[in-house]
């Protein structure tokens, strides 16, 4: 108990000795160089310390790594160097205690050189290798989404390639090569099979008998919940994966197709690549979709002047160069309306024109916006002959054209459009349902069909 | 003369000494860290605003999201009282064979009930229910109209709340805090997002019948957030919003001038102490101005045409769910942010016919099934549902085992308030058709699958309007706040 608090306390102490060390040298060196003059007493004040708190630190290091789950191969090179560090500080004391030496700078480099070596090799069991130079913005949540490269579903290898990968990023970092908590490794079929400290059988056959099941599932606030709860945890689909590859036998030479070929599988495996796909590119939680192009970014000015003419101009998000423009507040284009839009017509994604009063000719206004995705202008005068001045808009995604005078003639004219995909026609003369080019025509007039019960209420009595 | 300006001298010196003894020192220092400490506790009316020219103080001018959203409007209906889930999406078909037995213990161990006591017998579902839709979703019969539109929502069926009683837990709900004080869903969502519509509200609360739910108005309040961001209730019946006619003999010109003398002393006030809440008035004084004219056009439904009152089950000049539904549709179409709906009196417990799973919950569902699903298509036809959030739910969700009042089994069906699994729906504004996420249990008593908090459902609803929900905060008491707090994650599996 005193042994593992105190071989904890390592992770704390071990500072010391690199501090007051690395000190001394520089104390040594400046007098050396003749930039700052210190006592030989101070220096030697410094090694000593340095030393004595380097001697702890070894000690508490070795308990460190006798109570706690560390491999042996990895702490074997900071042992190693953390000994040596020890017996040269060591040296580097005696001499600066009882003599001056020509040697004694040399050495304290030497100290200052093994101290740096064996902090950085101590830094690497804890952070993981290539902690200091992953510069990556995101890396720790990329590190626990599982990279998956497979081609074919059914041909996947089950184990090798769709739950190592899950496991690799949500177990391994403590249970592998560096860390190996609780003296479990899940980084490889013997190790796997070997178990952890507790000898319960992490593969069993079922839910109740395999410990990694288990312990994934207890409740997320139960202290034997893996993985802690401070780390990412399992999704359930990954979860559901690796109980059908248990509940499976746990094979780990099987392909896809051997074991189940019933579609729910595939599709969930479908799923787990799909969804480590989209994290690690993050795209995922952005709901609306922009043009992918480059505009020219909007001046405050233009804003301002929108703002200051009714105009609700708000760019797609902060720091977009699209806008979304809504006229909900004005009821007419007037002379200024149109010299401001024309200004930004390549940065208009979306257009609210419903209820404005405007004729066919104000949409040469709208077929300058190259990059308009959304646009609305139902409740006009438009006619036909308007619809003719939309034909180059090939972002456009969705046209509003409820309760205007558009014929089938007119909305023909919009089937070269090659991203349009919702038409909306409700009280119009409108009777098609799809176009050429797929968009789909929404007529409305919707009903609900009349029932006794809409009206007959159940009596209290 | 020399003398006495010596005196003089040393009489000043002498007051100044007793002026600055340790004792007074020590006391101005303790009240000068004081000052410090206050001053660091109120941000709120500090920085940004202090700098912006009273011209540009329109807090409800219209402001970008985080990110390009999907929803441009809301409409929350709430549910108040709870729904049961077995009578309206849950077919446990292992729960009908239960039916009538004792509850095992395992259920009732730790567990606490608001009005459930000893050990009371399972309750099979009241209601049969058919496969419906292309998603092939069970639905009950009960509920004959959403069964046409089911393909259009995306429901959560793991939902799980942490209250048990009605109040709480609608606050929980709609301000992610079981006790007052934190903004509501739509307090935030103007807050960040403004109002569209410069002569409207940018939030508008309607609720049936005017019965307000049992957490009070504290559900659709501003918080500590300015309160010119709270719900505003208007009425479907009379004045749609009170007090806001002109006073007897006053005309609308009139009206005009006093509103303008009102808002320059105001103007004045608040370049003098930059109290954010001036702003607040002023801002309302002009709104309630234009609002006499637009309101009462908007709140009219009388001009809609027949086929419309129809679909819909209106009845003009009653006050009834179905005249809030359509008129959410008319304050989104032209262009409210967030709209709360409220319609009370689904709290089945099976103490009465009325609140009776056969009687009260039927009648009910026929009261607001037909609004419903005709908002969906209704919004749907407009094109709008695609940038309209609607939001399906009560406060928590309704037991497998029947209801046994001070341990006594009663006269009707009924089910007892329960938090730890009950659906919710969601549709439009960038959320997956026909889609079900998440799973209970054979029996509806837990989460398996899916399992969401309101933390979450938050996050999603924040998501959907362009807000990423760890970045939207509000400073308060010196420390900002968010409406997740500390937890919720998004739920991407509904998000199209």
């Amino acid at each position: 108990m005193i042994a593992n608090f105190i071989g904890k306390l390592h992770i704390i102490t071990l500072h010391l000795p690199i501090g007051i060390l690395l000190l001394g040298v520089i104390l040594e060196w400046f007098n050396h160089l003749k930039w700052i003059e210190t006592s030989r007493n101070l220096r030697s004040f410094a090694f000593g310390l340095g030393s004595i708190s380097a001697i702890f630190v070894s000690l508490s290091g070795f308990l460190l790594f006798t109570y706690g789950d560390y491999n042996e191969d990895v702490v074997w090179s900071h042992k190693i160097s953390g000994f040596i560090t020890t017996i040269l500080s060591l040296f580097l004391f005696s001499f600066s205690f009882y003599k001056e030496n020509r040697f004694q700078k040399y050495i304290a480099l030497l100290v200052a050189i093994s101290i740096t070596l064996t902090g950085h090799l101590g830094g690497s069991i804890t952070h993981g290798e290539g902690f200091l130079t992953n510069f990556s913005a995101n890396s720790s949540e990329n590190d626990t989404t599982p990279i998956f490269e497979v081609d074919n579903i059914e041909e996947a290898q089950i184990y090798s390639d769709l739950i190592q990968p899950i496991i690799d990023a949500k177990c391994v970092g403590c249970h592998g090569p560096n860390k190996v908590k609780g003296k479990l490794r899940l980084d490889s079929e013997a190790a796997m099979m070997e178990g952890g400290k507790s000898r319960k059988e992490i593969l069993g056959p079922n839910k109740a008998k395999s410990e990694l099941l288990r312990r994934v599932l207890l409740p997320l606030k139960d202290e034997k919940h893996m993985p802690p709860k401070s780390k990412r945890q399992v999704t359930e689909d990954e979860l559901s994966l690796i109980s059908w590859w248990i509940e499976n036998g746990a094979s780990f030479t099987h392909t896809v197709v051997a074991k189940d070929t019933s579609t729910a599988i595939l599709e969930l495996i479908d799923k787990v690549i799909k969804e480590s796909h989209n994290l690690n590119s993050d795209q995922s939680t952005i709901p609306a979709f922009l043009p992918d192009v480059e505009v020219k970014a909007i001046s405050t000015e233009i804003l301002n002047s929108f703002e200051t003419n009714g105009i609700i101009a708000l760019p797609a998000g902060k720091d977009s160069p699209f806008l979304e423009i809504n006229f909900v507040n004005v009821n007419e284009i007037t002379n200024i309306h149109r010299e401001t839009l024309n200004k930004v017509a390549e940065n208009i994604v979306r257009l609210k024109w419903s209820e404005l009063t405007i004729n066919d000719e104000d949409l040469v206004l709208i077929s300058k916006m190259k990059n308009l995705l959304k646009l609305h202008i139902d409740h006009t005068n438009i006619t036909d002959q308007g619809l003719q001045k939309l034909k180059d808009l090939n972002q456009l995604m969705y046209i509003n054209l409820n309760n205007t005078k558009i014929t089938n003639q007119g909305i023909e004219m919009l089937n070269k459009l090659p991203n349009l995909k919702e038409i909306f026609t409700f009280e119009t003369q409108v009777t098609l349902d799809t176009l050429q080019n797929g968009a789909k025509i929404f007529k409305g007039g919707y009903q609900l069909e009349f029932l006794p019960s809409d009206t007959q209420r159940i009596s209290e009595n | 003369m020399k003398r006495d300006l010596n005196n003089l001298f040393n009489e000043h010196h002498l007051r100044n000494g007793e002026l600055n003894t340790r004792r007074i020192f020590l006391k101005n220092a303790g009240l000068s860290l004081g000052a410090i400490a206050l001053g660091s506790m109120f941000p709120g009316c500090s920085s940004e605003i202090n700098n912006g020219s009273i011209k540009n103080l329109n807090p409800l001018v219209p402001k970008s999201p985080h990110f390009a959203a999907k929803a441009k409007s809301v409409i929350y209906i709430h549910m108040a009282g709870a729904p049961s889930q077995f009578e309206l999406f849950e077919y446990k078909p292992i729960l009908n064979k239960l039916h009538g037995q004792d509850c095992p213990p395992s259920l009732l161990n730790d567990k606490k009930f608001a009005f459930i006591r000893g050990v009371p017998k399972m309750l099979g579902g009241q209601s049969l229910f058919e496969k419906v839709g292309q998603s092939g979703t069970l639905i009950s019969d009960n509920l004959p109209h959403f069964k046409n539109v089911v393909d259009e929502v995306s429901f959560l069926r793991g939902m799980h709340t942490d209250q048990f009683n009605h109040a709480p837990a609608q606050m929980m709900m709609h301000t992610g805090s079981p006790q007052q004080g934190r903004p509501s869903i739509g307090s935030w969502a103007t807050y960040g997002l403004g109002s569209e519509n410069q002569n409207l509200p940018g939030f508008v609360v309607l609720t049936s019948g005017g019965v307000n739910p049992d957490a009070g108005k504290p559900v659709w309040g501003s918080g500590f957030l300015p309160s010119v961001y709270q719900g505003v209730q208007c009425r479907s019946k009379g004045d749609p919003v009170l007090y806001l006619g002109n006073p007897e003999c006053t005309s609308r010109d009139m009206r005009k001038l006093s509103i303008d003398a009102i808002n320059d002393i105001n103007k004045l006030t608040y370049e003098e102490f930059h109290d954010p809440e001036t702003v607040s008035r002023i801002s309302q004084y002009e709104m309630a101005y234009r609002m006499q004219i637009s309101v009462p056009e908007v709140m009219s439904i009388s001009d809609e045409p027949q086929y419309i009152h129809e679909m819909y089950g209106t009845k003009v000049g009653k006050e009834c769910f179905a005249n809030n539904v359509l008129l959410a549709r008319k304050l989104v179409e032209k262009g409210v942010r967030f709209v709360q709906l409220f319609d009370w009196g689904w709290d089945t417990h099976g103490t009465s016919k009325n609140t009776a799973l056969e009687v009260g919950l039927i009648n009910k569902c026929r009261e607001t099934d037909k609004p419903v699903a005709a908002l969906i298509l209704d919004l749907k036809q407009r094109g709008l549902l695609d940038e309209t959030l609607i939001i399906w739910g009560g406060e928590f969700g309704r037991t497998p085992m029947a209801e046994n009042r001070n341990g006594v089994e009663q006269m009707f069906h009924g089910r007892d308030h329960h938090p730890d699994a009950f659906t919710m729906w969601m549709a439009g504004g960038g959320i997956k058709k026909g889609f079900s996420h998440g799973e209970t249990d054979e029996i509806g008593y837990a989460a398996v699958k899916g399992r969401q908090s309101i933390n979450d459902l938050h996050a999603t609803i924040l998501n959907q309007l362009g807000f990423d929900h760890e970045h939207f905060t509000h400073d308060f008491q010196g420390r900002p706040f968010r409406l997740t707090d500390v937890g919720g994650t998004v739920i991407k599996d509904i998000i199209a």
